[in-house]
């Protein structure tokens, strides 16, 4: 009788903690259509294959930098490990998590991220830390990243945060409950539309242009951790011009990276160089750049990596050849669905914002 | 038979009430309910300075929704969506005022406030090309003198007044929204 009862017992825990889990599993948000930024980070653990330039930092990455165009023209196998506003911190402990499962011959940090010195958004929190698996990189970049009204056990139990979205499920949360499908190409998030640049504001005159104290000291480990580890850090500013990239804050950067033997380079000013022209080469106005904008960028940056660091060319690995044979299909699979969307519908169905699922 | 069907439906029963539990304010898929790009503005009270521009107070931190009512058509808009759409930074100008929003839960708060030249001044009479002891006439003391900035603070703004060679360069009202 007790035996019955103890199993009995046993039997109603495990069904309750199943049946959280699955609910959890239902509950959390998918991020698989429309703000798909919050898949991104996640991804990364589904690519196998190693990669020798890491990119880590904010939407000036992932959307500015096409993985494949650096593979097509120079062979570089690359990441681009991305995420919505991503913070220096969350690019610090995402570096430390990605160091856990291999180590680039570069690791290229884009700088808009300095500008911000405290954590700004619970929304952004979650698109940069839910994704990672757990380590003590993630518990650490919680710790360093939550806003006064988060908890950590939220993090811990995602249910906790996200219990009463059961009134707001989509076809999306059912459909991939188990698992999800790729939304970028090695971090690479593709939009092939075309919305001109305008005329931007002016910037606000600032009180103080000092770099935050957080965040300078976070760009300062992520030198220290490559370093250590033998890897050569890239600072760069992508080439988009909005928001506002302050000459004060150019100047901290630029002597930051000399007092640490670290490469940086502002692309604003190379816009020509590259060969960028923003009334083709964005799709919201001069905010990012568009797919031909981004392979634009990937080509110059890429013959540049290429001058500068002993990067293998790996076109003629066949190992590696068939893994990115695989991603250029998907790549221009996308690429011409998205054209066919403009001309069909002229504007993109199934992506961005707007897509309808 | 019938203690074990008991106890499955205890344990789903449980589950179920575990999930319905707590306030549903903030469910939205990525957060977005619970705070904005610059911070948390739910509870920021629009208590700071005032700037009045054609007989309209604007304070930082207010919504910007009756502020755009009663002052009209501006003479300059600008949009741009902010990372994975969560929200839009909004800037207006008014004449020689240039007033930038952060958005929260939907509703457009005021930013900052940037005087653009001298056919406007602060209510005390500042404008730009006053002196800096103008300013510390005015306004006394600042909270910082960052050696090209006056900042001073008022609830949850701050006044700033840039400065070089002792002239007024730049006058901004900034949000405190942490």
């Amino acid at each position: 009788m007790k035996r019955k009862r103890f199993i009995a017992g046993l039997l109603v825990v495990a069904l309750t903690i199943g049946c959280l889990w699955l609910l959890q599993r239902l509950l959390v948000p998918k991020y698989q259509t429309g703000i798909v930024e919050g898949s991104m980070i996640e991804e990364y653990y589904k690519d196998e294959s190693d990669h020798e330039v890491l990119f880590i930092g904010d939407c000036e990455v992932y959307e500015n930098f096409s993985t494949i165009t650096l593979w097509e023209n120079y062979g570089i196998t690359s990441y681009i490990r991305g995420s919505a506003q991503q913070l220096v911190w969350n690019s610090y402990y995402l570096l430390e998590d990605a160091l856990r499962y291999e180590t680039p011959k570069v690791v290229v940090f884009n700088v808009l991220a300095l500008k911000y010195d405290e954590p700004q958004s619970e929304a952004y929190n979650r698109m940069s830390i839910d994704g990672m698996r757990w380590s003590q990189s993630k518990v650490d970049n919680i710790r360093a990243s939550m806003m006064e009204d988060e908890n950590f056990i939220d993090y811990v139990f995602p249910l906790l945060r996200y219990h009463s979205r059961w009134s707001e499920l989509t076809e999306d949360d059912f459909r991939h409950i188990f698992s999800k499908d790729l939304v970028t190409h090695n971090g690479y998030y593709m939009r092939v539309d075309v919305k001109p640049q305008g005329e931007f504001p002016d910037p606000t005159p600032l009180a103080d242009y000092t770099l935050g104290e957080k965040a300078m000291s976070y760009m300062q480990k992520m030198v220290d951790l490559c370093k250590e580890k033998g890897i050569e850090l890239v600072l760069i500013k992508a080439p988009t011009e909005f928001p506002h990239w302050y000459d004060e804050w150019d100047i901290q950067v630029a002597e930051f990276a000399k007092k640490n033997d670290v490469e940086y380079i502002n692309y604003i000013p190379l816009q020509d160089e590259i060969g960028l022209d923003m009334s083709k080469d964005t799709y919201d106005a001069g905010l990012h750049l568009n797919t031909s904008g981004a392979e634009k960028m990937a080509d110059y940056f890429g013959a540049w990596l290429t001058e500068n660091y002993d990067l293998t060319d790996y076109r003629s690995n066949e190992k590696y050849a068939a893994i990115w044979q695989e991603k250029v299909d998907f790549y221009n699979a996308m690429k011409e669905q998205q054209y066919y969307e403009l001309e069909t519908y002229g504007e993109l169905k199934s992506f961005g914002a707007n897509a309808i699922q | 038979m019938r203690r074990i069907a008991f106890l499955l439906c205890a344990a789903v029963l449980t589950a179920a009430l575990c999930v319905g539990c707590g306030n549903s304010g903030n469910t939205n898929e990525t957060g977005e309910g619970k705070s904005t790009q610059q911070g948390s503005a739910n509870n920021v009270k629009a208590d700071g300075f005032v700037f009045t521009y054609n007989g309209t107070d604007i304070v930082p931190n207010a919504k910007m929704e009756p502020i755009t009512t009663a002052l009209g058509e501006p003479t300059k808009y600008f949009e741009s969506e902010s990372c994975a759409f969560q929200g839009k930074d909004k800037v207006y100008t008014y004449g020689s005022v240039v007033i930038n929003t952060y958005p929260d839960s939907d509703v457009d708060y005021v930013y900052t406030i940037e005087l653009k030249d001298d056919t406007v001044q602060t209510k005390e009479g500042i404008y730009i090309g006053s002196s800096v002891d103008d300013v510390k006439a005015k306004y006394g003391e600042p909270a910082e003198d960052t050696g090209t900035a006056l900042v001073y603070e008022k609830g949850t703004s701050t006044l700033n007044f840039g400065y070089a060679d002792k002239v007024v360069t730049s006058i901004v009202y900034n949000a405190v929204v942490e």
